[in-house]
Formats: structure tokens, C-alpha cells, sequence
């Protein structure tokens, strides 16, 4: 079945939502299980392509707290109502660059996920950043819900 | 015992011993969360660091699940009348990881019909 023409997610209360369009047709999309000490605690697996784009929109943003660790080059975007964590960004070169949970997306089944692990332990900044550059979403832009 | 600890270190939760099976629901919440559920006697609980938590409740809010208000790990649900239900689900994606290698997990299909899928 192909994918939605754009993948919908939020968070538990709605706080944090997105509208994800994936280029192609393919009929899944990627699920990295990431090995990091953030990631393995909360169960986050990750999805990006770096050619999607990526529309999210804040309720109330005095309602979202970040949190960042180690290199503190991520950001993970935590719904401070209901503690669900639906995207990760990085600013990169004064470009944001983002990764959506697929643990929060609606209209994406479970047989649409290709599940793979990946460990980026050791890895140095650089890299770790022209990764993020090559791989993640690289057209994002968060808003608020408006009226 | 095993201890529980969040990513930031402000909150810990201790129980008594290791779980003998996990529980990995697909309902609205445990899915956004990735929570890996074992489960115990709220008795037999101890959190530390519980002023560092918050608490999200909704529905008919009979259960209150708590995380760390920093790293937002999430550490435990509760009953929020402890007089109705005694029990408590701790998250043991929060564990050392080697510490409940192995342990089986067990698929509930919290989104529809409540029976495991395994």
C-alpha cells in the first residue's frame, strides 16, 4: 500500500503536530531504533529522508520543553502536557534539520515501517553532523497553531 | 532489587526484583511513549526524586503516568485513587538494558482488543 501523501503525527494531547511529506512513491519508510542512552530509555525509533518535508505545529509553545545531552548538537522536543517526545532537531550551518518518532505517527501502519537499529557510538562530531546534513529532513519549518 | 533511573539522573525507581515477563502495549499513549511495562505492587515501589516528576492523566483519568520533568523519561504509571487498584507499571526501558535482556515481552493489543497478540 503506498504511503499517505502526507504522514500525519502528535503527540498524546496534540500539543505537537506534524504533517510529514514524503518524496516518492516508495511503500515504507525507515524506523531507526537508536542505541543512544536517550533513545534506548525512551523507546524512540526515527525517521527522516532528506528530501521530505516537514510541517510542525505548536499548540502552546510555553508547552514544549527541550532537552539536550553529550554534544548537545540534538534537540529533542518534549510536550511538556503529556511527555510524549514526537521530533528531534538539529541546527546545522544556521539550517534546521529534524527526525520525527514513528512511535507517534497516525495515518502510517506498523507493516509500512522498515525496522533496522543503528548505533552512532564513537562516532565523531563531524561526522555526526554531515550525517544529520545528508539524512535528515532538511526543509522544516514549526509554527504556531494560529487562529 | 533493580533500580530504574531517568537519562538526566533526577529521578530513580526502585523495586524488588527483576521482572519475570514485559509488557509492550500498542494503545494510543504506550505507543508514543515506547514504554516497556513490568509490573508491581505500588507497595513494593520506591521512587526517588518524585519532586522532579510530572504527571499525565486523561480519559477517565484513572491512571496517572509519571515522568521525569527534565529528560521527560517516563518512569511509571499509578492508579490515581490507590485505593481502587494497588498496582503500578514501571517502565523498564529505564533499567540497565543487560539487566532484562531476555526477559520475555509480551504483545498486548492495548488499542483494540485488550488480549495479547503472542
Amino acid at each position: 500500500m503506498p504511503l499517505p501523501k502526507t504522514i500525519h503525527g502528535s503527540c498524546h494531547c496534540g500539543n505537537i503536530a506534524f504533517g510529514l511529506e514524503w518524496p516518492g512513491d516508495s511503500a515504507e519508510i525507515p524506523a531507526r531504533a537508536c542505541g543512544c542512552s536517550f533513545c534506548v530509555k525512551h523507546g524512540g525509533a526515527w525517521t527522516s529522508n532528506p528530501k521530505a518535508r516537514l510541517v510542525v505545529t505548536i499548540g502552546d509553545s510555553a508547552l514544549v520543553s527541550r532537552y539536550a545531552f553529550g554534544t548537545r548538537t540534538a534537540t529533542f522536543h518534549i510536550c511538556s502536557r503529556c511527555g510524549a517526545v514526537p521530533i528531534v532537531t538539529s541546527e546545522i550551518d544556521g539550517q534546521l534539520y529534524a527526525v520525527v518518532n514513528v512511535n507517534v505517527l497516525e495515518n502510517v501502519g506498523s507493516a509500512s515501517l522498515r525496522r533496522s537499529s543503528a548505533d552512532f557510538e564513537g562516532e565523531d562530531l563531524e561526522s555526526r553532523l554531515g550525517r544529520r546534513k545528508r539524512n535528515w529532513i532538511a526543509d522544516v519549518r514549526i509554527q504556531g497553531a494560529g487562529r | 532489587m533493580l533500580t530504574a533511573t531517568c537519562h538526566c539522573g533526577a529521578v530513580s525507581v526502585d523495586v524488588p526484583r527483576k521482572p519475570r515477563r514485559l509488557t509492550s502495549c500498542n494503545c494510543s499513549i504506550c505507543r508514543r511513549y515506547g514504554t516497556l511495562w513490568a509490573y508491581y505492587k505500588a507497595s513494593d515501589v520506591g521512587v526517588t526524586g518524585a519532586r522532579a516528576t510530572h504527571g499525565y492523566s486523561w480519559g477517565d483519568k484513572a491512571l496517572r503516568f509519571v515522568r521525569c520533568g527534565k529528560c521527560g523519561c517516563i518512569m511509571h504509571w499509578e492508579a490515581t485513587d490507590p485505593t481502587v487498584s494497588s498496582r503500578m507499571g514501571v517502565n523498564a526501558r529505564n533499567f540497565e538494558p543487560a539487566a532484562i535482556a531476555g526477559v520475555r515481552v509480551r504483545h498486548l493489543d492495548g488499542a483494540s482488543t485488550w488480549k495479547f497478540l503472542d
